[in-house]
């Protein structure tokens, strides 16, 4: 239930195209073939009381609430199963069936426990309001029979409660588990009388629950209820924002009490989530308001030094004028930015802007840097933009789904749902992956072909299917010849045909038998609708942007763009990595991924923002700290990102950081790399911002102030502040009037502003005078860049490789409870799932090695080594191990590399050779650098 | 990294290779990267990837 109530039709429109008139209640309604009547009713504006049925799920029927009657049918058929026929006179008013509603309700309530006035559901219980539209003023049959008033409550998932005595059994929350999560954790156990909704037989804890938080929002009584709303009262109010974790940007309606925030509830207008939510999003925004947040401006002359307390002035004023002497002392080069995913669009803006205009540098970079920069570069090189071509909506349309180095269900579970979903209706599943992720195999759900590469073969692999489609005559001719480059396309096509691409030729170093490949190959070939979906398991290699061309190239010869249902698709880490790149946050670019060096382009921008603009690229992030770690970088400002955690090779980081003169970390929380700052300026969290994210498809959504800025200021106006310091004032009274400026520059964003959004919804960018409300689909008639471009996409193998001192590839990836580094999520509840991080190592290399589940090992590469508890698993084959990135203790990121890809410098995450060994030490003494240089400088 | 760069060329003709790492570099190399390449190259004659040293001399020049 949600507080302020959403329209609810009962059950789910039709999208047929074919109409048919029927009539309720004497109102004529016109409405399409397949519609409910309950539906039809509604949208005559005539309500049928219900409790089983809601416009989420699919009929059931169940409730017997909703029972009307129809001309020319016998007795009294449930309005939410059955369809609309031409010409049905529908009436939901009379004698016969509200005596039927009265009596089923009568029954209802004699086995429900009668504490509506301290129920915390009073005011927003369904069964409530139906007890009241059917006017029920007695119960015929009293309390004193066999009931389940006495049936316990389980308290056991840190969120939500579970109060049998309160369930009706309408089976919504088994039905949302199923149908909209796609999880089935949750079922109905015994007959008739003893019928109760069960997770399995277990606790909600201990069962397969994931806790999105679909039941509880499918529930019409208190059974199923936030912990919060237990505790701290029904909200009174609602403001629709954004979520701030994963790049599927899910819709909320924050509810609150006056100003704090009671739950936070998924928004079925969202055009991302359409009303479904994770864990994450749902429940873990409690971080939000975590005693452990700074409030204030911090000083220090040194990092040894203890922190001070100062005011914004103090803290600006010394950041500037450091700056100022750093750049008389070693040039205008030797300062610089990192700008972060996790803030709004107006956020990274002002600080790409403060660095280009203010510091004099194109010294700015992001953290997508070491997540999705080869998107970024690959997309442009084939399609001419830097982005996905699809949205969301747009898998219920694929045939063949291939994943690709993604985890969908556990890093991006709202759009994991949707795909579950899809799959369920049997479109076919190709998985890329080294792990057997869940989607390999899951209730109802199994990859057609699991092709289970060894890491850092992805671009082999690709080759291969493109190798097949060439070979086999299923190039989509028509569509190369109307829509792509012959150039290219034929030197890809002599490139693509020669035998090493062949799958025979490239069993041998991926692992994988030739022939799947081959039956892989044919099935996406067929499609006829083939999607690609992937993520960091693609990027994250010494050849992340050769794969996402390789990706490109094949749904370009299989003719599998500009239409609902295929395409290549990234699924973007961080709610705003799109955002951050789409706002000029690379060194070589301006917003709207336009080259520095363009003059014409440039001049606009020094026009508008009345600074001279330089013209070459300035340094990335690895650029930055191996020019620090030799003394010729000084200053880094850096907008909330842990770079001392989530880049590669820690150690060296640190050595990067120590040897500045200055590092300026603004974020909710000191973290790791605050331990190396001067200046920490104390973030906003998002539920205090005020802007925009654009997430994975592009959609923008706005982002609304909850709760005031709980350090006085917001985030965009600290760095104005700053920026004014430094002699160049920016001039905003407002985030919106930010946006107005960055549509005015950048002519993907031209019609965007918060007007529209907040009229709208949100929009997909391009959204200009020619899509007035924004593109969900890309390269429609055309690419973006006239005729896609093929590109020749060799494998070159990485350097890392393994050797008998390190005979084991480790991968990293991310965890459904955690996100990334866990600033986060590791000051909430989701810990009580995942509270550190565990090395994943099959069988056969444990036991070669006398390792016990459970147990401490070391986890050593050439660069320095950890210790973790180990996890004995077939989710990873021989001779890969795996873990996660959450916890600082683990410092999974002291292992990995600098190798990074080649056209980018995304680093190498994906693939570091290791060793794994027992011991007996704690975490107290696992993270040891071994103190290794920069091996790509 | 030029040397990353020109191994992912390696699909093209030797023509077509100078002319991608050119404009990869001038795309996203800053001009002090580019000096200290240079130097090296001219400092190490020989040990670079011989398409890298056409790529720089169109740079320069």
């Amino acid at each position: 239930m949600t507080l302020l109530h959403e329209p609810d039709y009962g059950t789910p429109a039709s999208t047929s195209p074919e109409r048919i008139d029927v009539v309720v209640d004497g109102i004529p309604v016109s409405v399409p073939v397949g519609t409910s009547v309950m539906r039809a009713a509604a949208e005559a504006g005539v309500g049928v009381p219900k409790l089983c049925a809601t416009d989420s799920l699919q009929p059931f029927g169940s409730c017997r609430l909703c029972l009307v009657e129809i001309d020319g049918k016998r007795g009294t058929p449930a309005s939410c199963t059955t369809p609309c026929e031409p010409g049905m006179v529908v009436r939901t008013q009379t004698p016969r069936v509200e005596e039927l509603r009265r009596n089923v309700m009568e029954l209802y309530i004699s086995d429900h426990p009668l504490d509506c006035l301290t129920c915390p559901a009073n005011g927003d219980c369904e069964l409530q309001d139906m007890a009241g539209v059917v006017g029920l003023r007695e119960v015929r049959y009293g309390y004193d029979g066999e009931n389940h008033l006495d049936a316990p409550t389980d308290a056991s998932n840190p969120y939500f409660a579970f109060d049998e005595s309160k369930c009706i059994v309408c089976s919504r929350c088994v039905r949302a588990c199923d149908e909209i999560q796609g999880t089935l954790a949750l079922t109905i156990v015994g007959r008739g009388f003893d019928s109760k909704v069960s997770p399995g037989g277990r606790s909600f804890f201990d069962s397969e629950c994931v806790s999105c938080g679909a039941c509880v929002q499918a529930c019409p009584t208190a059974t199923l209820e936030e912990k919060s709303v237990i505790d701290l009262g029904m909200p009174t109010r609602t403001v629709e924002t954004t979520c701030a974790y994963c790049g599927v940007g899910c819709s909320f309606k924050a509810e609150l009490r006056g100003d704090e925030l009671v739950r936070m509830v998924p928004s079925k207008n969202g055009g991302a989530n359409e009303g479904h939510s994770c864990v994450k999003g749902r429940f873990a925004w409690g971080y939000a308001t975590h005693t452990d947040r700074v409030l204030t401006p911090l000083v220090r002359e040194s990092i040894d030094a203890p922190w001070r307390e100062a005011s914004w002035e103090e803290a600006i004023g010394f950041a500037a004028e450091r700056i100022r002497v750093i750049q008389e002392e070693y040039g205008v080069d030797s300062v610089g930015g990192i700008t972060s995913s996790r803030c709004t669009n107006e956020e990274v803006y002002v600080v790409q802007k403060m660095v280009r205009a203010a510091f004099g540098t194109n010294n700015v970079d992001t953290c997508a840097r070491v997540c999705h920069s080869p998107t970024g570069y690959g997309l442009k090189q084939t399609f001419g933009t830097s982005a996905g071509t699809q949205d969301f909506k747009s898998v219920q349309e694929a045939d063949v789904i291939m994943v690709i180095g993604a985890n969908p269900t556990d890093a991006h579970p709202v759009f994991g749902s949707r795909m579950k979903r899809r799959l369920r209706e049997g479109a076919r599943l190709i998985v890329l992956d080294p792990r057997r992720i869940d989607l390999v195999r899951s209730p109802h759900i199994e990859a057609d072909y699991h092709l289970q590469l060894q890491p850092g073969t992805n671009v082999a692999i690709v080759n291969a299917l493109g190798h097949v489609v060439a070979t086999e005559g299923l190039i989509d001719r028509e569509f190369v010849a109307d829509r792509c480059d012959p150039v290219t396309f034929a030197a890809w096509e002599d490139f693509i045909r020669q035998p090493e691409n062949s799958p025979e030729a490239v069993e041998g170093v991926s692992g994988v038998p030739a022939e799947e490949i081959r039956a892989a190959a044919r099935l996406y070939a067929a499609g006829p609708n083939s999607a690609i979906y992937y993520g960091l398991g693609v990027t994250e290699h010494s050849q992340g942007s050769t794969m996402v061309m390789a990706m490109a190239n094949l749904a370009m010869a299989t003719g599998n763009i500009g239409r609902d249902g295929v395409g290549v698709n990234p699924l973007r880490g961080q709610n705003n990595v799109q955002g951050s790149c789409d706002m000029g946050s690379f060194p070589h670019e301006l917003p709207g991924y336009r080259h520095v060096s363009d003059d014409a382009v440039r001049e606009q921008f020094a026009a508008l923002w009345g600074a001279e603009l330089r013209g070459e690229p300035g340094m990335r992030i690895p650029n930055m700290l191996d020019a620090a770690v030799v003394g010729e970088f000084k200053a880094l400002f850096v907008q909330g990102e842990d770079i001392a955690q989530s880049d590669p090779n820690t150690h060296h980081v640190q050595r990067a950081l120590e040897s500045m003169d200055l590092v300026i970390v603004q974020d909710l929380f000191l973290n790791e790399t605050a331990r190396y700052a001067h200046v920490f300026l104390p973030g906003t969290s998002f539920l205090e911002k005020d802007g925009t994210f654009t997430n994975a498809e592009r959609r923008i959504n706005r982002v609304r102030p909850v709760m005031a800025a709980k350090t006085g200021k917001q985030e965009w106006q600290v760095t104005c502040d700053l920026s004014a310091a430094l002699g160049y004032p920016m001039h905003y009274d407002s985030a919106s009037q930010i946006m107005d400026e960055i549509a005015s520059l950048t002519p993907t964003f031209a019609g965007v502003s918060f007007a529209l959004l907040d009229e709208v919804g949100s929009v997909q960018w391009p959204c200009n005078e020619q899509h007035p409300l924004g593109t969900p689909i890309m390269h429609v008639e055309g690419f973006v860049r006239g005729k896609g471009a093929f590109q020749v996409t060799p494998f070159v193998p990485t350097d890392e490789r393994t050797t008998r001192r390190y005979p084991l590839v480790l991968t990293t990836g991310r965890i459904l409870s955690q996100y990334n580094v866990g600033a986060q999520t590791r000051r909430t509840a989701n810990v009580a799932w995942h509270d550190e991080d565990v090395l994943d190592i099959h069988e056969a290399d444990a036991e070669a090695r006398g390792i016990a589940d459970g147990t401490w090992v070391t986890i050593a590469s050439r660069v320095g080594s950890t210790v973790m508890r180990a996890c004995i698993t077939d989710r990873v084959p021989p001779g890969v191990v795996y873990t996660t990135f959450h916890f600082p203790d683990s410092g999974a990121n002291v292992i990995t590399t600098e190798y990074s890809d080649w056209a980018t410098n995304c680093p190498e995450y994906k693939v570091t050779a290791v060793e794994v060994t027992p011991t007996l030490r704690g975490p107290e003494a696992s993270v040891v650098a071994v103190g290794a240089e920069p091996v790509n400088a | 990294m030029a040397e990353q760069i020109a191994a992912n060329c390696s699909g093209l003709t030797d023509d077509q290779a100078v002319v991608k790492i050119t404009d990869h570099l001038r795309a996203f190399w800053t001009p002090a990267m580019i000096d200290e390449l240079s130097e090296f190259v001219s400092t190490h004659p020989g040990d670079v990837d011989p398409r890298v040293e056409q790529s720089l001399s169109r740079l320069v020049a």
